[in-house]
């Protein structure tokens, strides 16, 4: 009976301290750039502020629809949508190694995240990106061929901190991560 | 202490308490709108130096006298030029009202540097260049007062 009551009571506290904990939250974007005039920028804004504004661009009729383009050849929501379903189900694996001359992109799936790792074979690029599936669930849960940004921002803020995207370009490294500090470190 | 005196004394008080009274409720009242404070600094000889501190309640006044003493079709021709923008405006106002305290944006580079900052209500934006610093501050409520005219 005890068990059952501590039980219920931290069940309670976790339901309780989600959405606070979803409101603390800041999204972080470092930018550091060596060469040249050797800039540094970053941005800190809440996770809320930014569920906050996004609906702006719906309003403002920027986002009726998207679809993404790689290179030439354009891949629909609706394809995306398929991939997700299929990926969800899946242990952890690698889907998909593509290596060109110049460069390597891979594909894979571990744990509770997509990720995705670029590399240019002439030292050039590198992008790793550790997208949490629930993200691009939400994302792709709007109909048609639409891209549901608010949904994502709020599964962002439930799923809590961590790394999103690094970026390595010669002399340039971006950094975009989660947590719930005010100030980027 | 004759008649004349005492009258004269309880008039001097009566101005004392007037002035007084209302220079503490002018300073409570800027102390809690707050002050829009823009600098700029521009070195040279032809440089620009700017200090323009206003209080916010100027502002509210301002907004409040231009609702009385602009035309109507003016203001009606103002607000169908701004009407697109204004739920972003609303929408923005909100959600700089409610941002907590930080650096928001901080960019240095080697010619300049840009910070935006929330401290204490307020919002302060600094740019420091090589021909120009520039300093603007003003209270996270000025927007939504200014939002909040545009769609009267």
């Amino acid at each position: 009976m005890k068990l059952r009551h501590t039980l219920a009571l931290a069940l309670l506290t976790l339901l309780l301290a989600l959405p606070a904990a979803a409101q603390d939250l800041w999204i972080h974007v470092k930018v550091h750039e060596e060469g040249g005039e050797n800039t540094r920028v970053t941005v800190n804004l809440p996770v809320s502020f930014i569920e906050g504004v996004l609906p702006m661009l719906e309003e403002s009729g920027h986002m009726e629809g998207a679809r993404i383009e790689l290179d030439d050849s354009d891949i629909s929501v609706s394809d995306l949508r398929r991939v997700l379903e299929s990926l969800k189900g899946s242990p952890d694996a690698t889907f998909a190694e593509v290596e060109t001359d110049t460069e390597t992109i891979i594909f894979y799936k571990q744990g509770d995240y997509l990720q995705v790792e670029t590399e240019e074979s002439t030292g050039g690029t590198e992008v790793t990106a550790h997208l949490p599936i629930a993200v691009l669930d939400a994302l792709l849960s709007a109909p048609g061929e639409q891209i549901d940004l608010q949904a994502g921002i709020r599964a962002l803020a439930a799923h809590g901190p961590g790394d999103l995207v690094t970026v390595r370009d010669g002399e340039t490294s971006v950094r975009v991560w989660i947590d719930e500090y005010a100030e980027a470190e | 202490m004759g008649r004349l005196a005492r009258i004269s004394i309880a008039l001097f008080l009566a101005v004392t308490v007037f002035f007084a009274g209302t220079g503490i409720a002018l300073a409570a009242t800027v102390m809690t709108s707050g002050v829009v404070t823009v600098r700029v600094d521009q070195p040279g000889p032809d440089g620009v130096d700017l200090y323009l501190p206003v209080p916010a309640v100027l502002i509210d006044l301002g907004l409040g006298i231009a609702q009385i003493a602009m035309p109507a079709e003016e203001i009606a021709r103002v607000r169908a030029d701004i009407a697109p923008y204004q739920p972003m405006l609303r929408t923005l106002a909100q959600e700089l009202e409610r941002c907590p305290d930080a650096v928001l944006v901080d960019m240095v580079s080697d010619q300049e540097s840009v910070q935006v900052t929330k401290k204490d209500r307020t919002f302060l934006v600094v740019v420091d260049a090589e021909d120009a610093h520039v300093r603007i501050a003003f209270p996270d409520r000025t927007v939504a007062k200014v939002a909040r005219f545009l769609e009267l």
